[in-house]
């Protein structure tokens, strides 16, 4: 296996008085692709949101690669070369398109991926491109505001804004919700494409369950605020019994 | 024709204070009711400075940026211990006034204190005399708006500071330092106030109670105008501003007082979002 890159130790989480996360664990190896399943309300958001700071940790610990994330601030866990895109991906509606990347690049400064690039001529140019690589169309909508486009556009606006501040490691909750199905092919292939390419790890949470099984290399499993085994995806792709079982279906 | 002067006057410094205080606001979710006495303290800077023997001109210079450094140090003390928790910031900020009140009471007394007018002299606008120093007080008053909506409108730090407002979470989950922006915006509030407060002070008889009286209708026109925008209050504060001028020339300022409530309850009342609010705000 190669270096661990993201652990969760125990972790405990929840908001005001509730508990939603209880004890859960789970490793993810650097340049891994790791799928989280589970029914709603199993903790699959706040896993991801105590990770990012969003939720505090009452116990356990998040480790990434030699930081406690749980001591950390948000914007400082993001520095650190994690993406997040939230489910309802949240770009800023009333910003052009441009804008919403741009903003992907400044909070980049003084991060890791900024001092890291010494080589980049200009890393203001070069970041936004790959934006606009992979999403070509970003660039006929640059002026446009956020808010006009469709929700699959605006999804991969959000992704295309993560990956402008070059993680490391990109964790997307339900990326495929609201996306039109004759699309949702396409997005699987894109997100895979740009993991590998870049050499970006992946957490990802999402119900349509062909797609999780598509893109990662294991899944596990979360009930009930805690993590089960993790699974290879080429077992499940096989024989999807645990799956169906903790989905009950 | 005057009048209208006046109600620009008028309007514009109430810009200013509002502006501060939905900066804040829109950032942080700090409803900051100290903010009347930072606009107060700014005007005792020029105090200061006249006692020093120093120009007028250099304490109107000096207030903005002392009272951005006590803003620096508030937020640092205060405000960012409590900002999470929206009831405790109104607690907070509201024994900070308190403080900030009295501490001006034991350094200067309780009576209120003049500063000489430095333009002293009368012009001709529209056909009739004005005081050349509120001219002064509106090209101050429209340099720092414009400075304003510039450094937020079209930098890269305004666009920053402009996700923060719109949504926090996601600002911070890009990596943007909301830490040091909070700190930022908070003193650039206070700094607002303080120039604010600097040059009204040679045409007001100045007081520790000075601040409270422009803190209402500053958060008045909040409401009026809109939260979560930076643009809102100049809109809130002119229709505020406007109405007060008038009614206080033509009636009375106590009927002013009783109009400027009415027209505010009934512009909330219609525009529930601001009337700057443009549609549904997309999230």
């Amino acid at each position: 296996m190669a270096a661990l890159e993201l652990s969760l130790e125990g972790v405990v989480a929840g908001y005001g008085d509730g508990v939603v996360l209880q004890y859960a664990s789970m490793q993810l190896a650097a340049g891994e692709r790791l799928g989280l399943i589970g029914r709603n309300g199993a903790g699959k958001t706040t896993l991801m949101r105590a990770a990012m700071g969003l939720v505090p940790v009452r116990e356990g610990c998040v480790r990434y690669r030699g930081h406690r994330l749980d001591q950390l601030q948000t914007f400082e866990i993001a520095r650190l070369g994690i993406a997040y895109v939230p489910q309802g991906r949240d770009i800023f509606a009333d910003f052009t398109v441009e804008q919403n990347l741009k903003l992907g690049l400044l909070g980049l400064k003084g991060s890791r991926a900024e001092r890291g690039s010494g080589a980049s001529l200009n890393p203001h140019r070069l970041s936004l491109d790959v934006a606009y690589e992979t999403f070509p169309w970003l660039a006929q909508r640059a002026g446009d505001t956020a808010g006009s486009l469709s929700g699959g556009q605006q999804q991969q606006l959000a992704i295309a804004r993560a990956l402008v501040s070059r993680p490391r490691l990109l964790m997307l909750d339900e990326p495929l919700e609201g996306i039109q199905p004759s699309v949702v092919d396409q997005m699987v292939a894109v997100i895979g494409e740009l993991c590998v390419r870049h050499a970006i790890g992946l957490l990802l949470v999402e119900q349509n369950i062909d797609a999780v099984l598509a893109l990662c290399h294991r899944v596990v499993i979360i009930e009930g605020g805690q993590t089960g085994a993790s699974v290879d995806a080429a077992a499940l792709r096989q024989d999807r019994s645990p799956i169906d079982r903790a989905l009950g279906l | 024709m005057t009048i209208l002067l006046d109600a620009a006057n008028y309007v514009l410094i109430l810009t200013l204070v509002a502006l501060g205080l939905a900066i804040v606001f829109g950032l942080m979710n700090v409803i900051n009711m100290a903010h009347g006495e930072l606009m107060m303290i700014g005007a005792y800077v020029v105090v200061s400075a006249r006692q020093a023997d120093l120009p007028v001109w250099i304490g109107m210079a000096a207030a903005p940026l002392v009272v951005a450094a006590l803003g620096m140090v508030i937020e640092e003390l205060v405000v960012r211990r409590v900002y999470t928790r929206l009831l405790d910031t109104i607690l907070a900020t509201w024994g900070l006034s308190m403080i900030l009140k009295q501490a001006i009471v034991l350094g200067f007394g309780p009576g209120s204190w003049s500063v000489p007018n430095p333009l002293p002299t009368l012009v001709t606008v529209f056909g009739e005399p004005y005081p050349l120093y509120r001219l002064f007080i509106m090209l101050v008053a429209v340099l720092a708006l414009a400075l304003t909506f510039a450094l937020f409108f079209a930098t890269d730090w305004g666009l920053t500071a402009r996700s923060v407002i719109a949504n926090r979470p996601m600002a911070a989950c890009l990596g943007i330092d909301t830490r040091s922006l909070d700190r930022a915006t908070f003193a650039y509030g206070a700094g607002l106030a303080g120039l604010a407060g600097a040059v009204m002070a040679p045409i007001v008889s100045l007081d520790p109670q000075f601040g409270a009286g422009f803190l209402v209708p500053a958060f008045l026109s909040i409401l009026v105008g809109g939260l979560g925008s930076v643009a809102a209050p100049l809109a809130g504060a002119t229709a505020l501003g406007v109405t007060d001028t008038l009614v206080s020339a033509f009636h009375s300022p106590v009927w002013a007082q009783g109009v400027v409530f009415s027209v505010a309850i009934i512009l909330i009342r219609v525009f529930p979002r601001g009337i700057a609010a443009r549609g549904q705000r997309g999230v």
